[in-house]
């Protein structure tokens, strides 16, 4: 299962290796960090303290020792959670969608762990001609979208085909 | 009653088109106290000239009978503008919207000779609108442009007159009709883009050479209009973030189709002053998703909240219609 963990470090050096080591040792598979400076997404604590939250994917018995070795390196565990998707669109990618390869832009966005591709259809008509594909993306939530289709843009450009967005996205 | 000496510069299409209106509608602007007295016309040939009022009927039937109006051969529209004696000049050339073409170089002659201006030409203000505005306010001239941006659709003016007072967070809209209607028909025929796009030179709904609606450079001038008309922007075409439409595929409006969804070619500004022309995905049955030629836009206000309004973004009295609701704003004022 996937599982955000927000945890809070002191603003000192090799904190953040502190804080990985349990996921390593227990063999979680750790699908991105985000680290907070003092943003709106921080929760109060005060002191000279850091947030940072860590998306993992493991089985509850293996999040459980994760969470006993963090506290007892001194970690503090603000928030633990099982990870929803809460938003969901769908965008069409025309061009070389196939030979720019589709595998890497699926797995491009998955890996963010922010977001899931959950369903794909192709079109491909003839040899040459320009596929289209329509991608269905989940995601956690508003925030984690719109960077999702940064990435999609990015991906776009990178790779010359044309994304076409849903009107109410940025 | 106010006599308004008057001049048509450009006698094709939409030029006609107002000689038209302003003969169905001389009962309604004489209500308004308003007689237009229309003593010059011009087209590519010369012009015509009556310092006491041409006889539009007899231009019309000069046009459809000998493809020109003109009796003085090789006069300009510039000459009209500096030599006849007059109060509005309606400037309905073609357009050019690399440099701002002949419609540039009339519009500053008219404002230089203290000649209002009525125009459905995008190129000069998409290329100097802050100068012809300036010049226009120097020089104590009314200068309208509704016709520019979404042919009949009422859209610059109801957002500068009729919003009055509302913050205007973002536009946008379906601001060119031939990308609308090629879009429309490649969903309804199963047919790739090329097929259509065949389709439409042969309907006249596109240009022999298509490349400035299907690119989208259309749309980004009346979005470079829009912005710095009703945002107050200083914009270019170079501004605008612009994809067109030729490389959309019928499967992917097939696609769309499946999820609810059709792909719409919409222009976009926000008020942080980014500026946009891409193909979108638009939820059919939303504002947006109109068919065919029309355009559309829809205005997010921070106190009236969504306003959308819709209309034939071209044709010869539709574009007409915008001219005429300017020319009745200016001098029913007064």
């Amino acid at each position: 299962m996937k599982v955000t963990m927000d945890i809070e470090l002191k603003d000192e050096p090799g904190q953040l290796i502190l804080a990985l080591e349990p996921v390593s040792r227990n063999k979680a598979n750790l699908i991105s960090v985000f680290h907070y400076h003092k943003s709106k997404n921080t929760i109060k604590t005060g002191g000279a303290k850091v947030q940072v939250q860590l998306v993992l994917d493991a089985k509850g018995p293996v999040i459980e020792k994760i969470k006993e070795d963090m506290e007892k390196t001194g970690i503090h565990i603000l928030r633990i959670g099982e990870e929803k998707y809460r938003e969901t669109i769908t965008v069409v990618l025309i061009g070389h969608v196939v030979d720019t390869d589709i595998r890497d832009t699926i797995s491009r966005i998955d890996g963010t762990g922010i977001a899931e591709v959950v369903d794909m259809s192709l079109s491909m008509p003839e040899i040459m001609e320009p596929t289209s594909a329509a991608l269905t993306i989940n995601a956690i939530g508003k925030e984690e979208l719109r960077k999702t289709v940064m990435i999609l843009k990015a991906i776009a450009k990178e790779k010359e085909l044309l994304l076409v967005l849903p009107i109410d996205i940025e | 009653m106010k006599t308004i000496k008057a001049s048509i510069i450009g006698f094709g299409s939409i030029g006609q088109g107002v000689a038209r209106v302003l003969l169905a509608k001389k009962d309604y602007l004489n209500k308004e106290g308003i007689d237009i007295k229309v003593v010059a016309v011009t087209d590519s040939k010369g012009s015509v000239i009556n310092e006491n009022g041409l006889d539009l009927e007899k231009c019309l039937a000069a046009k459809a009978e000998k493809g020109t109006v003109a009796e003085e051969i090789g006069m300009t529209g510039l000459d009209v503008i500096t030599r006849i004696n007059h109060d509005l000049v309606i400037e309905v050339t073609p357009t050019n919207i690399v440099t701002g073409g002949d419609g540039l170089v009339n519009l500053r002659a008219a404002f230089e000779s203290k000649k209002d201006v009525v125009t459905s030409n995008k190129g000069p203000l998409i290329v100097k609108f802050r100068e012809l505005t300036l010049l226009a306010e120097e020089n104590g001239c009314y200068f309208k442009y509704e016709a520019t941006v979404g042919g009949a659709m009422p859209i610059i003016n109801l957002m500068r007159d009729g919003m009055a007072g509302n913050e205007i967070e973002s536009v946008k809209g379906i601001f060119n009709g031939t990308c609308n209607y090629i879009l429309t028909r490649m969903y309804e025929e199963k047919s790739n883009y090329s097929e259509i796009l065949t389709e439409a030179v042969d309907l006249g709904i596109a240009e022999t050479d298509p490349t400035y609606d299907v690119e989208g450079i259309d749309t980004a001038g009346k979005v470079v209009i829009l912005a710095n008309a009703v945002f107050g922007m200083d914009k270019t075409i170079a501004d605008v973030d612009r994809t067109g439409i030729t490389k959309i595929t019928y499967e992917a409006l097939e696609m769309s189709a499946r999820s609810g969804k059709t792909i719409k070619l919409i222009g976009e500004i926000k008020k942080d002053g980014r500026l946009s022309v891409a193909p979108r995905l638009v939820p059919v049955g939303h504002p947006l998703s109109v068919s065919g030629t029309l355009n559309v836009a829809s205005i997010q206000t921070d106190l009236a909240g969504e306003i959308t309004v819709t209309g034939k973004g071209a044709g010869s009295v539709e574009t007409a219609s915008s001219v005429l609701s300017d020319i009745i704003s200016m001098y029913r004022e007064n």
